[in-house]
């Protein structure tokens, strides 16, 4: 995973779309798919700019990469002889952090954390945030979508009325 | 509901299907309901690869297809392995085809000759394929050996309805049609000169089906192998062993990887006698059941058939046909363990049988049902 780019000690100064910097190792930031990419292209000097992510959105971030890389460099020494077991209740306990990390977060948190991940495109967390949405959705009527989602329904009142036919069984 | 009604705002699409990837297929068809573009979304190829990463395509009960009252349609269920009430899923008009495939990634094939249905019971969609040729062409009207069997090509990821069609006297005609793609029938060569029967099964890309080699009383069956990829042909000679004068007698089934006729001794109840072939070669199996089929049928007063296997590797025997009288069973048969378990499914229809001219009227068939998100369009 390590690329000749990427030393330990080094950091990366990540400044949030309200102007606060954040001091991130670099084997940390190579979770996120745009930074691993610019620091293999050795553009990371000085403060990095993440218009799109504001700062509780940022600590919120790199709280779940520091967790991550540490389970990480723990796991690859532990996978070389432990046994299974213990490679399991790790697995384990990090689902539960992860379900913890993001069942304390409300509505508008969670939104910004999608938006964030994704334009960092840190694959994992962005996984977590969208099944934690999802399991929001389930069951939910068209409507509740909507309001959710702040979508505004373009079907004539009798396309809505076909589709809402053709899909009766689903609603059921 | 303690949070506020400050609703989460516009969600970048990419994002909204990446959730929309993690529902499950009910909660999808509802998101169909919110707009344009989350209808059109959930229907595309992208979104169906992706959904399928979390939901992966597998056997998870029972379909169960039989006619509807007065034969004006054909009724899916979907029935838990374990038995207990069935679910109805839909009616598919104008009657009962004349053969339904197997479950196919959870797809199946309805065989009305020069016009074909294709239905995902899991999503309620039905489409109908474009008839094979005008419905007033002079050759509409000898259909009996016109026959549609489906296909999956695990490379291409493609579906596929075959048809084959023989009027006696004329070469026969092989057409094949891409779900998705095509948009009226192809015609292929290379196919045999034979007359097929409407059973069919497709097995690793390949759709097996047996034809008769005339309409003499003499004919004899052979079994074809349709590459749904390539789109190429292949004939299995059968042994003579193998029973084929009554259409009862033999099932074509998927046994262990590969197609496998199974035959019904007369003499001996419990014997069933399950024929495999692989690379044109064929092995008998003769399986002994811990207690007589007979005893069993002739406790229920009806047949019992074997319609395939399920994930465990059991035998799945249903019974051919809804009875008023008769509690409905299916049976598992642990060929490993030679043990038989049996289980009730309730709520299917029961008819008095006052049309006993419509041979199928009664007709129940029992295959696996797999949840696929694949829509048609």
């Amino acid at each position: 995973m390590s690329t000749p780019s990427v030393s330990v000690n080094r950091v990366l100064k990540l400044k949030s779309s309200d102007g606060e910097i954040f001091e991130v190792k670099q084997t940390v930031a190579v979770q996120s798919g745009v930074l691993k990419q610019m620091m293999e292209d050795g553009c990371t000097e000085g403060e990095i700019p993440l218009n799109n992510v504001d700062s509780p959105t940022l600590a919120k971030i790199i709280e779940w990469c520091n967790k991550h890389h540490d389970n990480d460099v723990e796991g690859r020494v532990l996978s070389e002889e432990r046994e299974k077991e213990k490679e399991k209740e790790k697995a384990a306990d990090m689902k539960k952090w992860e379900s913890e990390f993001i069942d304390a977060l409300n509505r508008d948190e969670i939104y910004f954390l999608l938006t964030g991940s994704n334009y960092m495109d840190i694959k994992e967390l962005l996984d977590c945030a969208a099944q934690k949405v999802a399991d929001m959705v389930k069951g939910k009527t068209p409507e509740a979508i909507r309001e959710m989602f702040n979508i505004q329904s373009d079907f004539t009142e009798e396309e809505e009325e076909a589709i809402r036919k053709e899909n009766q069984w689903a609603f059921d | 509901m303690e949070q506020s009604s400050t609703s989460i705002r516009s969600i970048p699409s990419a994002i909204i299907l990446e959730i929309l990837a993690k529902l499950p297929l009910k909660s999808v068809v509802r998101f169909r309901c919110v707009s344009k573009f989350c209808n059109y979304s959930v229907i595309t190829p992208l979104f169906v690869k992706s959904h399928t990463t979390h939901f992966p395509i597998k056997p998870i009960g029972l379909l169960i297809t039989c006619s509807s009252r007065l034969q004006s349609g054909q009724m899916f269920f979907y029935a838990d392995y374990n038995g207990g009430s069935a679910v109805p899923l839909l009616i598919i008009p104008p009657r009962f085809s004349r053969y339904t495939t197997k479950s196919l990634n959870g797809l199946l094939c309805l065989d009305f000759g020069i016009c074909a249905h294709i239905c995902n019971p899991s999503t309620r969609q039905v489409i109908t394929l474009p008839f094979v040729v005008p419905e007033n062409s002079p050759s509409a009207s000898s259909t009996y050996f016109c026959v549609n069997s489906f296909g999956f090509d695990p490379v291409t990821k493609q579906h596929k309805v075959l048809n084959s069609w023989k009027v006696p006297g004329k070469d026969p005609e092989y057409r094949v049609f891409t779900l998705g793609t095509d948009r009226s029938w192809r015609l292929v060569k290379g196919g045999p000169c034979y007359y097929s029967q409407r059973e069919s099964i497709c097995i690793g890309g390949i759709i097996y089906f047996r034809c008769w080699t005339s309409t003499c009383k003499s004919s004899r069956a052979v079994l074809v192998a349709f590459d749904v990829g390539k789109e190429t042909f292949q004939v299995i000679q059968i042994p003579d062993e193998i029973s084929v004068d009554d259409k009862n007698s033999t099932d074509l089934i998927a046994f262990a990887g590969n197609p496998a006729i199974v035959s019904y001794d007369d003499e001996d109840s419990s014997l069933l006698i399950v024929w495999t072939v692989e690379d044109s070669i064929w092995y008998k199996n003769g399986l002994v059941m811990p207690s007589g089929l007979q005893e069993l049928q002739d406790e229920q007063a009806q047949l019992y058939y074997v319609s395939g296997t399920i994930q465990t590797g059991e035998l799945v025997l249903a019974p051919r046909s809804v009875s008023k009288k008769q509690h409905f069973y299916v049976l598992y048969f642990d060929v490993l363990k030679n043990v038989i378990r049996r289980v009730e499914i309730s709520g299917l229809p029961d008819y008095v049988h006052q049309f006993n001219d419509f041979s199928c009227i009664d007709t129940v068939t029992v295959s696996n049902f797999e949840e696929n998100i694949l829509s048609f369009t």
